[in-house]
């Protein structure tokens, strides 16, 4: 597989996710693939946006097409979850799969997915709060409209250091990071958690920031959507 | 649909190990806010003693 198709794959798929929640329409998963030279790289790009394919179905309350839940069902075939994650990229992923695999559960009826380890083995200590932040960026597909989970509460639980993380991103002009932060932020807003920043303004200063790259985007719309909804 | 519905091999640990960089994309190399340079005030000093002197009045 190689990693610069399954980006662009990925990029291509979230264009097309943003477009369904413009347009109020599904992001056809299985048009997607159909599109794909190479199914496999285009199953892997499905793995690597992760639970943002299921946005439209959760902002918009679409319900989920039996061929588009079959594409990430057989995405998870051709790349099976890591069952013992080892380093702190395995973690991630396996945090990251499992907010997939639970979104697609609850869509489609099917049995819940176990949960990953304690989620503080893969955000590591609060106290190194600028990396802890990072990890939390990693994981910013957890933070969709209804989110719940381990890994949800660990970060609700942290919202300074959270608000540290994302002024530290904006900083460094890292809007990348700053964008996948916002969402979180957003996500706690929109729970009630006291936070000491505005995230209002906060997303307006890194929506004007943030570039086109599709899946930053992407986190973007969610975040809007999230303030939106309190 | 044909596509997704045929039988693939499954991949590579390696191939899992490439999507797992791609996932936990790391924060940008962006350098942090500039530091002071200690030295900075010495070369400062240097220009100022080496500028060209105040011009004077011409003589008429």
């Amino acid at each position: 597989m190689d990693a610069s198709t399954c980006a662009r794959g990925a990029a291509d798929l979230a264009g097309r996710v943003l477009g369904a929640l413009r347009d109020g329409s599904a992001a056809d998963l299985a048009d997607f693939l159909d599109s794909c030279v190479d199914a496999t790289a285009g199953l892997a790009a499905v793995r690597l946006v992760g639970a943002d394919v299921f946005l439209p179905h959760l902002v918009l309350d679409r319900p989920l097409g039996t061929r588009d839940a079959d594409v990430v069902v057989a995405s998870f075939e051709i790349l099976p979850s890591v069952t013992a994650p080892a380093t702190a990229e395995q973690r991630v992923m396996a945090w990251h799969d499992w907010s997939t695999a639970r979104l697609l559960a609850g869509l489609t009826g099917a049995v819940p997915v176990a949960t990953p380890e304690d989620p503080a083995a893969v955000l590591g200590p609060v106290e190194q709060w600028a990396r802890w932040s990072v990890a939390v960026a990693q994981l910013s597909s957890s933070a969709h409209p209804g989110a719940t989970g381990p890994v949800v509460d660990a970060v609700a639980a942290q919202p300074l250091a959270l608000c540290r993380g994302v002024v530290r991103s904006v900083l460094r002009r890292d809007f990348a990071t700053a964008s996948r932060l916002t969402r979180w932020i957003c996500l706690l807003h929109a729970t009630g958690v006291g936070l000491p920043l505005d995230p209002v303004l906060l997303l307006a200063h890194v929506e004007s920031r943030a570039g086109a790259e599709p899946r930053r985007l992407l986190d973007l719309a969610a975040a809007r959507h999230l303030v939106r909804s309190t | 649909m044909t596509v997704h519905t045929s039988a693939r091999p499954v991949l590579a640990p390696a191939d899992l190990a490439a999507l797992s960089t791609l996932v936990a994309e790391p924060e940008s190399a962006v350098a942090d806010p500039p530091l002071p340079e200690p030295n900075a005030a010495g070369v400062l000093l240097l220009g100022l003693l080496l500028s060209p002197s105040t011009p004077k009045e011409p003589r008429k």
